[in-house]
């Protein structure tokens, strides 16, 4: 059986140990905000002074239920997770909806091997009798909530294939579930299976991604037509309200099927209450003054915060969100200069001081933190990503390395020794907020390729009206642009939307590169039934897009998530999480100290 | 009087035509791609299912038809659905209202309570350092932008004492407490740039009248300052008060946007910047097309009360 046979097999053999629990208290939280939604991946949780969460692993804590959880979120534009949507759509989903099998966490005690580990959420078994099959029993007592139009029902094999098939017909993710040949429920209730079109080493995780096949009532689709004027599924909380750009609220499910090992099912808060702040000054001072218990914080906030709150704990992380430097598609649909020579991406690559940025983008009181990315970003962690200051890079580490002299010479061999005037597009607005250091780098970028000859006009453009319809979506847009690239859960899923054609599984192909070799690289690996083997495929695959600097990777800067001592761990790490799924990987096991349990 | 009632009244129609016209058009000028921003941020859409989302919109019409859809929708009191909610724009608004219009009064209340008791001493107290406080106050209520008070306001307090202004709303009838609470604050500063308007327009009427005769009358006959004042300069120096407060109420409105995000009010100005944000046009069209309304008929009533206290304008 595949690696992630095994990883099925211990987790179902361990069901919950109190080790697990313990890892799972030290997850992160349910309050967030734009920014801490997009992604994530290790971490270090540190107490500023003597808060619990250093003392977690030796401690017996157990939790109390109850009280009233507050944290901040976003505006939505679409509650329905199977719709054309953004992120934070699969953020909402994931309190209120389940999916076959989610992530085991995503920082925090977990040990990095374990990030995006695949658990039982509604399946309770899975079968593997053939490489191309997945049979999943689902957990007897997964129901849906209580509510109309479900009123408690069980989950059952038919609404997995229901929704498959609806998740194929509308999500713009559906080429993500390209392996599937087939979903049939039976022979009785509880059981679906998968067929797959071939192996498919990463089909679990891709099942627990939180950006895909979230399970949804048909009854709710057959009353409403769709799932965008309420939310009910069987996920840990039932809906309680969303004011738009007021807050949302959701309440406890009490008949949500999973437990802890001290029998308490979860979740163990009675409310989640995420208020909408769009400023992020607001959002420091609510939480200064205690109104909200966690928030993702601007790096160069920390120390103000930090001096407020003597006992904040500040959770660090590198997510799984990769910066990146795309090019106009014209350097690889045409042919045309300069950007078709790859020693000039190579120099733009030698031009960014990684180290400077990384530096320029910390908190002031943090003097080390943060790592280089590849197109596979560091928070996947070390096990699929390739890091470019590593040995194992090779001979493309060079690209990586800030050399100035270097670059020079390769403009120059590239026949660009004069250098060329150039403009570089990015999102002036909403990034802004919530990834703070992304328009610190774009605004850096211009003096750093300025050194290597290229004269870098920054061109900003409102997000909405601009920068995501025409220069991310459809590469439309004339010089470089400084992006970030859609978060996903595997690294199959960064390099083959990256690099297969686009429009053909390569949805995030904006440059429109099309290499054959590369191109049957992807194919062989996205058949590759062994996990082990697939790594070592995406390491080279990983090796040889460095090498070809097609997009020039940017950096994984520290990101901050600061929290109260009010309770769990888990409920205090408010902010970046390992995946979109916050519901059941982060909020579902939090707790409120008694005292703290009524705002 | 009734003859040039109606024909301020004839008048409203063309006003809102225009202004449903500009509605209609500017919104569509605005930058942004609305079938991308309806399908979300991660979705590739081939231009047949761009097509698609245009037709399902209503957005493949050309533009006349499209406001002709919309009028005829509105003359029937239907407001049309959120492109992006579906939910109905009359429902939102049903609740939005409300809280809008309980911050706007609180915020003439608020500045009516500070600007025209100061404006009155200012003016019986002339050149004398409460009415150079007075007057620099009114001078600093006018100059300072409410959305910057209002972010001091949020910041500073959690900086020097911890605390910050609550930012969860409470409905009125539910715990009206709470509710005050949270809505005096946004309230007081929404009402800065009134208070200044009004202190400064009470302070110069009372000096007019106060140098009027009948009012040297009244101090000569012995009678007391507080019954000089109270009963023979206030009423009168209040009348054109009255008539600024009014036509104030659609620069409160412009404030409420603002501030209601900056303070969490769930009110219609919050309503319209998300909408605005997200292009929902029937939201943002519907919610312009009120305050455009409210604004005409504000002026319409001070144009008709103007008439009823000052017969030359009626007989112009």
């Amino acid at each position: 059986m595949s690696k992630q046979g095994s990883y099925w097999r211990r987790t179902l053999e361990q069901r919950i140990s109190r080790r697990r629990a313990l890892q799972a208290a030290a997850l992160g939280a349910a309050g967030l905000t734009g920014a801490a939604v997009i992604g994530c991946g290790g971490g270090e949780e540190e107490a500023v002074t003597e808060a619990t969460a250093t003392s977690l692993p030796g401690e017996e804590l157990r939790p109390t239920p109850g009280g009233i959880y507050v944290g901040t979120m976003a505006d939505l534009y679409n509650m329905d997770p199977h719709k054309p949507i953004a992120f934070l759509t699969h953020v909402f989903a994931s309190w209120i909806y389940s999916r076959l099998m989610r992530y085991a966490s995503a920082y925090g005690e977990l040990p990095e091997e374990r990030w995006f580990e695949p658990v039982p959420e509604l399946a309770q078994k899975v079968e593997t009798p053939d490489e191309l099959t997945y049979i999943f029993t689902l957990n007897p007592e997964a129901k849906w909530h209580n509510v109309d139009p479900t009123f408690g029902r069980q989950v059952t094999a038919e609404d997995v294939v229901f929704s498959y098939n609806r998740y194929q017909e509308l999500s713009p993710q559906a080429p993500n579930m390209a392996m599937v040949d087939s979903v049939t429920a039976g022979p009785d209730d509880l059981t679906v299976t998968f067929k797959l079109k071939h192996p498919f080493a990463l089909f679990l995780r891709r099942i627990a991604s939180s950006q895909d096949l979230w399970i949804l009532p048909p009854e709710l689709i057959e009353a409403d037509g769709d799932a965008e004027k309420r939310a009910v599924g069987s996920g840990p909380f039932l809906f309680g309200h969303y004011n738009r750009s007021v807050d949302f609220e959701f309440l406890k499910n009490p008949d949500y099927f999973e437990h802890d090992q001290f029998g308490n099912r979860y979740p163990y808060i009675d409310v989640l209450r995420l208020i909408v702040i769009p400023d992020p000054n607001a959002v420091v001072s609510q939480f200064i003054a205690k109104n909200i218990y966690g928030i993702a914080c601007q790096p160069k906030l920390v120390p103000e915060v930090v001096s407020a709150v003597p006992d904040v704990r500040v959770n660090r992380q590198v997510r799984d969100l990769t910066s990146f430097i795309y090019f106009q598609d014209s350097s690889y649909v045409n042919d045309e200069g300069p950007f078709n020579d790859e020693r000039v991406r190579r120099a733009v690559s030698m031009g960014i001081d990684r180290d400077g940025l990384l530096a320029l983008v910390r908190a002031p009181t943090d003097n080390e933190g943060g790592e280089w990315c590849n197109i596979v970003p560091a928070g996947l962690g070390r096990e699929w990503w390739l890091d470019p200051k590593s040995p194992e890079m090779g001979d493309a580490g060079k690209w990586y390395q800030y050399d100035v002299a270097e670059a020079k010479k390769l403009m120059d061999a590239a026949g660009y020794g004069d250098g060329f005037d150039i403009r570089l597009h990015y999102s002036s607005t909403v990034y802004t907020n919530i990834i703070p250091y992304y328009p610190v780098v774009a605004e850096a970028l211009p003096g750093l390729l300025r050194e290597i000859g290229i004269n870098v006009t920054l061109v900003p453009e409102d997000y909405i009206g601009q920068y995501i319809p025409e220069t991310y979506t459809k590469g439309n847009f004339d010089g470089m642009a400084w992006g970030l690239l859609s978060v996903f859960t595997d690294a199959l899923a960064y390099l083959s939307n990256s690099f297969l054609p686009f429009g053909e599984g390569g949805g995030r192909n904006m440059s429109k590169v099309r290499d054959e070799q590369l191109i049957a690289d992807l194919e062989a690996a996205t058949r590759e039934p062994d996990a082990e083997e697939l790594r070592k495929k995406l390491f080279d695959i990983q090796r040889y897009i460095s090498d070809m600097m097609y997009y020039v990777p940017g950096i994984n800067p520290l990101e901050y998530a600061l929290s109260h001592p009010f309770g769990s761990p888990t409920m205090n790490a408010a902010g970046p999480s390992g995946t979109y799924g916050l519901g059941t990987e982060t909020s579902m096991e939090g707790w409120l100290n008694p005292e703290h349990q009524n705002p | 009087m009734s003859r040039y009632i109606l024909r301020r009244l004839i008048l409203v129609v063309p006003t809102m035509i225009g202004v449903t016209i500009l509605v209609f058009l500017l919104i569509r000028l605005m930058p942004g791609d609305l079938v991308q921003q309806i399908s979300g941020e991660n979705a590739i859409l081939t231009e047949e299912e761009r097509q698609e989302v245009r037709e399902e919109l209503g957005l493949d019409k050309p533009i006349y038809q499209q406001y002709f859809i919309w009028m005829s929708e509105i003359l029937r009191g239907d407001l049309g659905n959120s492109l992006q909610t579906k939910v109905a724009v009359g429902a939102e608004l049903k609740n939005r209202l409300p809280v809008t219009l309980e911050l706007g009064i609180l915020a003439i209340i608020l500045s009516l309570c500070v600007s025209l008791p100061i404006g009155v001493l200012a003016a019986i107290r002339q050149d004398t350092i409460l009415d150079y406080v007075a007057r620099s106050g009114a001078i600093a209520f006018l100059s300072i932008p409410s959305f910057w008070m209002g972010t001091l306001v949020v910041v500073l307090p959690s900086k020097w004492w911890g605390w910050a202004p609550p930012l969860y709303y409470k409905d009125l009838w539910v715990d009206p407490v709470d509710n005050l609470y949270m809505l005096i604050i946004p309230a007081a500063i929404l009402g800065m740039l009134l208070s200044g308007t009004v202190m400064r327009m009470t302070r110069a009427q009372m000096l007019e009248v106060l140098r009027q005769d009948y009012v040297r009358t009244a101090w000569s006959k012995g009678l007391r300052e507080r019954t000089v004042v109270t009963r023979h300069a206030i009423k009168n120096a209040f009348i054109p008060v009255v008539t600024i407060v009014g036509l104030q109420i659609p620069i409160l409105v412009g404030g409420t946007v603002i501030l209601e995000s900056i303070f969490g009010v769930p009110g219609v100005g919050r309503y319209l910047l998300f909408s605005i944000g997200s292009l929902d046009y029937p939201v943002v069209q519907a919610i312009v097309l009120i305050v455009a309304g409210a604004v005409v008929l504000t002026n319409l009533a001070v144009d008709l009360t103007y008439a009823y206290l000052d017969p030359r304008i009626r007989y112009a």
